[in-house]
């Protein structure tokens, strides 16, 4: 991480120089390496689904990116800006910021790919049924939490009004978990995260395993590039108002 | 009319009556296998790529001009 590190909760101070603005680095590369990887080995080398066709192999981009969008991101969006709340370190409130619009792009990858998903399985682009539609108001709702980031100058006041924010709108995530349990809707029950056996082929579930690790490497080393350029504009930041 | 016809279009495959598949996946099993939808397999796949693509390109650029502006 760079070597910046925090004189008193809500400043950057300057330590040995300005932090590093390293790009490209071994992490991204091995996550990167990792998707393709689960990628190639879901589209040839796993079997086809006998009723929902080639179409059903979306569920290995579809899945991963909303464990990694909706519980990881949004747990640490809740994590962080509580926690800034409570000790008002200006780190929380850069990996709030970060988890944020990673989180932001990985559920919209979810949001995509699964209209494309359901209109071969279910013959339409899109329905308004609890999942989806409660899905859909998170991703506004983290939008929103960025364009409010955007929208207040004072450094203070916004980390702390977009933490009240971001540790409200991650409440929606339980409650998405239980739409599909409380809600009659289209959209299937767990096949793998549920109390019993994954009701998947072997084949299947060890390609949805592999995926999901490539996912979730991929989600904190973009994390990770993020929570740097963010530090290093901080800095740049701090230092243009000393 | 449509309805007609697709009745007609399900007799004439054979296909099994439509379940009553509430709360699950709806479809209607078909005897010669799965319609082909790889179309839409790459789809999803060439959507993700880009998008998860574009996004590094982004946080390079970010970091990038940061780099420069040292």
């Amino acid at each position: 991480m760079a070597s910046v590190s925090s004189a008193a909760p809500g400043s950057v101070a300057l330590r040995g120089g300005f932090p590093e603005a390293k790009g490209m680095d071994w992490f991204l590369g091995v996550a990167i390496m990792a998707v393709v990887a689960a990628c190639v080995r879901a589209l040839f080398y796993t079997p086809i689904d006998a009723m929902l066709g080639a179409a059903q192999k979306i569920f290995y981009i579809h899945v991963p990116a909303a464990i990694a969008g909706l519980y990881i991101a949004c747990g640490l969006l809740a994590i962080s800006s509580i926690m800034y709340l409570w000790i008002k370190d200006d780190r929380l409130d850069r990996l709030a910021e970060s988890s944020a619009e990673v989180g932001l792009v990985f559920m919209g990858i979810v949001l995509v790919t699964g209209p494309v998903w359901a209109r071969t399985s279910w013959g339409t682009w899109w329905v308004w049924e609890a999942r989806i539609t409660s899905t859909l108001f998170l991703w506004l709702l983290v939008l929103g939490y960025l364009v409010l980031r955007g929208a207040v100058e004072s450094p203070d006041n916004r980390a702390r009004l977009s933490a009240v924010m971001g540790s409200l709108a991650a409440l929606l995530v339980p409650f998405i978990h239980l739409t599909v349990k409380l809600f009659r809707g289209m959209h299937p029950q767990p096949v793998v995260i549920k109390p019993e056996k994954p009701s998947m082929p072997s084949e299947m579930l060890s390609t949805f395993s592999l995926a999901t690790i490539a996912f979730l490497l991929l989600f904190f080393a973009l994390l990770r590039l993020r929570y740097r350029w963010a530090t290093v504009r901080d800095a740049r930041a701090a230092m243009e108002a000393e | 009319m449509i309805v007609f016809l697709a009745h007609l279009r399900q007799g004439a495959l054979g296909a099994n009556a439509p379940r009553d598949t509430a709360g699950q996946v709806a479809f209607v099993p078909r005897p010669d296998g799965p319609v082909d939808t790889s179309g839409y397999m790459w789809a999803g796949y060439a959507i993700s790529f880009v998008v998860y693509g574009g996004y590094i390109a982004l946080l390079l650029r970010r970091l990038a001009r940061a780099r420069r502006a040292r």
